[in-house]
C-alpha cells in the first residue's frame, strides 16, 4: 500500500516536471518519456516508447551514446552533461542532461534514466552577456559600475587608459579614488539621482587620473537592478571631451580672429572709398565745369562727355564696395514703408529711354502696393536694368514685368543680351562672382546682384534668374505684397 | 558761407556758385567757420561733414539750437551717407561727389 502510494507520488513528479524525464534499457530501446519529455523533444509518448533512443541523437553525436552506455553499464552517474539533441523537427536543442544507472531488485543494473534540461533561454542569456562583456571591454569609453555606497565593482580597458588605473588597481576601491577633492558633492547629488531611479546624462565635469592630471569628460550614469528590479548600484560611461572642448576653443579664437580681420577690412574699406570721393567730387566737378564752357561745335566736347561717362563709372564701382562693406557690417538696413513700386519703376526707367540701342517696354498694372524701403528696393531695380543693359552690347528689348502673384509682387527684367552659361547660374548671386567670360569686356565687381539679393531677402522675398546663351536672362524678384485697395 | 577742408572743392564750389555773383566765405576749418559766422550771418551754410578739426555734424547742431543762427538753411556734404548718424536738424544733405548742376539746384533752393 505504502509503496504503491509512493509510485503514484513518483509519478506524479515525473509527470509534472519541467525536465524531459526518459528511461531506456542498456540496448537504448525507450522504456519511459514524460510529458515535458514530449514538449520538449516532440515526439509524443506512445510515439517514442519501443524506439531506439538514437531518434534523438544528431548523426555527429552517437558516439557519445556507446560513451553513456558504457558509464551507466558499470555504474556510474553522468552529470550536467551538456550537448545538443534533435527533436521530432529535426531542430538541434542545447540540453543539459543527468543519466543515472536503473537498477532491479538484485541490484544489476538494466537501462538508465535521462533528466534533460531545456538550456536554450540560458545559452541566448549566456550569449547576450558575452556580447555585452566583449561591448564594455572593447570600448573606448570608460564604464565602471559601482554599488551604491561607491565602491567601484567593474572597470573596463576603457577607465584604464582614461584614468590609468588597472582594473585590479580599482575594483574594491571608493570611486571618490578619480573625484576631485573639491568636486566630491557631485557624487552625493549622483548617488542620490541613481536612488531615486535616474539617470543622469551628459554630465560634464572634471576627474582625476592616477597621475593627478584633471581631464574634463561627459557622464552618464544609470541605476544598476538586481534581477527583483532593486536598486544596486550605478553604472556610469565616461568619455574624454578634452579633445572636442580643445576643438571648441579653437574655432571660438578663429571666429573671433576672422571677424575682427572682417571688421579691419571693413574700417579700411570705408575710409579708403571716402578718401576716393575726395578727389573724384573735384574731378567730376571741373570736368562739368569744363563742358559748360566748351562749345557745342568744339570737337573737345566729346573728349570731356567721354571722361564724365568714364568718372560716374568709377564712383559707381566705388559706391559699389562701400555698400558690401555695409553690408558685412550688418549695417545694411531696411526701413520699409508702403510704396506703390510701378510708379517707382516708371520714375527708374525714364533714364533708360534715351538709350538708342536698347528699347525698354515696361508692362504692370496701375499701381501695386509694397511695404518695403524705397530706396533699396530702387537700388535693386536699378542693378537689374543697368545689367541687362550692360550684358546686351548688341542691343535688344528689355521688358520689365510687375504684377501680383500668390499674394506677392513680382518684378521681372528680361532682356535679349549674351546670356548666362547654366553652370554659372547657381553661382551668380555670390559675392564678387562675375559669370563674364574673358572675351567680353565688361566691368564689375561682381557685386550688384549679391547686394540685390541680401535687399531682397532682408525683406523677405526672393529673387531668381532663367537665362539661355545668346538669347538672354530673365531676372525675377518676390517681395511680399500688401491688400491692394 | 562754404565749410570745406579740401582747396580744389572750395575751388570747384566758387565756380559753381560765384558765376552767378553770389557773395561767398569760405572756411576750410571748424574754427574759422565759428570765426566768421560770430561777424556776420550767411544766407545758407554749406558744410562738409569730416573736417580737420571738428565734425559738421555737431557745428550743424549748434546753428541749430542757437536761437540767432537757426533760421539759416545748412546743408550738410559728405562722401558717405553713414556719417549722419544722429538727426542734425541740417536742411538738407548733399552726397559727394554731386552733380554741379543739382548741386546749384539745392544750394539756390535755399536762397
Amino acid at each position: 500500500m505504502l509503496s504503491d502510494e509512493k509510485q503514484a507520488l513518483l509519478a506524479a513528479i515525473v509527470d509534472s516536471s519541467d525536465d524531459a524525464i526518459i528511461s531506456k534499457t542498456l540496448d537504448g530501446i525507450i522504456t519511459s518519456w514524460n510529458p515535458a519529455a514530449a514538449r520538449i523533444l516532440g515526439y509524443k509518448e506512445e510515439e517514442a516508447l519501443g524506439r531506439h533512443i538514437s531518434i534523438i541523437i544528431p548523426a555527429e553525436r552517437l558516439h557519445e551514446e556507446d560513451f553513456i552506455i558504457n558509464e551507466i553499464t558499470n555504474g556510474r552517474r553522468i552529470q550536467h552533461f551538456e550537448t545538443v539533441r534533435q527533436t521530432k523537427y529535426q531542430q538541434q536543442l542545447p540540453l543539459l542532461l543527468s543519466i543515472s544507472p536503473v537498477r532491479n531488485a538484485d541490484g544489476v543494473v538494466i537501462g538508465a534514466s535521462t533528466i534533460g534540461r531545456d538550456i536554450c533561454a540560458q545559452k541566448e542569456a549566456a550569449e547576450k552577456q558575452g556580447i555585452l562583456a566583449a561591448i564594455v571591454k572593447s570600448s573606448d569609453d570608460a564604464i565602471v559600475s559601482k554599488t551604491l555606497k561607491g565602491i567601484i565593482t567593474s572597470w573596463n580597458g576603457g577607465a584604464e587608459r582614461l584614468f590609468g588605473y588597472t582594473e585590479s588597481e580599482a575594483i574594491g576601491q571608493h570611486i571618490s579614488l578619480i573625484i576631485p577633492p573639491d568636486r566630491m558633492d557631485e557624487e552625493t547629488y549622483i548617488i542620490n539621482q541613481i536612488v531615486s531611479g535616474q539617470s543622469v546624462s551628459h554630465f560634464e565635469t572634471l576627474r582625476v587620473t592616477k597621475t593627478g592630471q584633471e581631464i574634463p569628460i561627459s557622464l552618464t550614469i544609470s541605476p544598476v537592478l538586481d534581477g527583483k528590479g532593486k536598486i544596486i548600484g550605478a553604472s556610469k560611461i565616461a568619455r574624454d571631451i578634452s579633445e572636442r572642448l580643445r576643438i571648441q576653443r579653437e574655432k571660438e579664437l578663429l571666429y573671433n580672429e576672422v571677424k575682427l580681420l572682417s571688421k579691419k577690412k571693413d574700417d579700411f574699406i570705408a575710409m579708403t572709398t571716402h578718401e576716393l570721393k575726395t578727389p573724384m567730387t573735384s574731378l567730376m566737378g571741373f570736368l562739368q565745369v569744363l563742358q559748360m564752357r566748351v562749345s557745342s561745335e568744339d570737337p573737345n566736347g566729346g573728349f570731356i562727355r567721354r571722361c564724365i561717362k568714364q568718372v560716374d563709372k568709377l564712383s559707381m564701382l566705388i559706391n559699389d564696395l562701400l555698400e558690401f562693406s555695409k553690408d558685412q557690417d550688418g549695417k545694411l538696413q531696411i526701413r520699409p514703408a508702403p510704396f506703390d513700386i510701378v510708379s517707382l519703376i516708371a520714375e527708374l526707367i525714364e533714364p533708360y529711354k534715351e538709350d538708342r540701342l536698347n528699347k525698354i517696354e515696361f508692362s504692370a498694372a496701375d499701381s501695386l502696393m509694397v511695404n518695403a524701403d524705397r530706396l533699396r528696393i530702387g537700388q535693386v531695380i536699378i542693378n537689374l536694368l543697368s545689367n541687362a543693359v550692360k550684358y546686351s552690347p548688341n542691343g535688344g528689348r528689355i521688358k520689365i514685368k510687375a504684377g501680383a502673384e500668390d499674394g506677392n509682387i513680382f518684378v521681372s527684367v528680361k532682356d535679349e543680351g549674351i546670356g548666362i552659361d547654366q553652370n554659372c547660374l547657381q553661382n551668380l548671386f555670390d559675392q564678387f562672382y562675375r559669370a563674364v567670360k574673358p572675351g567680353y569686356n565688361i566691368p564689375g565687381l561682381g557685386m550688384g546682384l549679391y547686394i540685390s539679393r541680401q535687399i531682397v531677402e532682408l525683406h523677405g522675398g526672393e529673387i531668381n534668374v532663367a537665362s539661355e546663351m545668346g538669347k538672354g536672362s530673365t531676372f525675377k524678384f518676390m517681395l511680399p505684397g500688401l491688400p491692394q485697395q | 558761407m562754404i565749410v570745406e577742408d579740401n582747396p580744389d572743392i572750395r575751388d570747384l564750389i566758387g565756380f559753381i556758385l560765384t558765376e552767378d555773383a553770389y557773395q561767398l566765405k569760405m572756411c576750410p576749418t571748424a574754427i574759422s567757420f565759428q570765426d566768421e559766422i560770430a561777424k556776420k550771418l550767411p544766407d545758407v551754410i554749406v558744410m562738409d561733414i569730416m573736417l580737420p578739426d571738428g565734425d559738421g555734424t555737431d557745428l550743424c547742431r549748434v546753428v541749430k539750437n542757437n536761437p540767432a543762427t537757426q533760421h539759416i538753411p545748412v546743408l550738410l556734404m559728405s562722401a558717405h551717407k553713414s556719417e549722419l548718424k544722429t538727426e542734425t536738424g541740417a536742411n538738407s544733405f548733399i552726397p559727394k561727389p554731386f552733380n554741379i548742376i543739382d548741386f546749384k539746384q539745392i544750394v539756390e533752393s535755399y536762397l
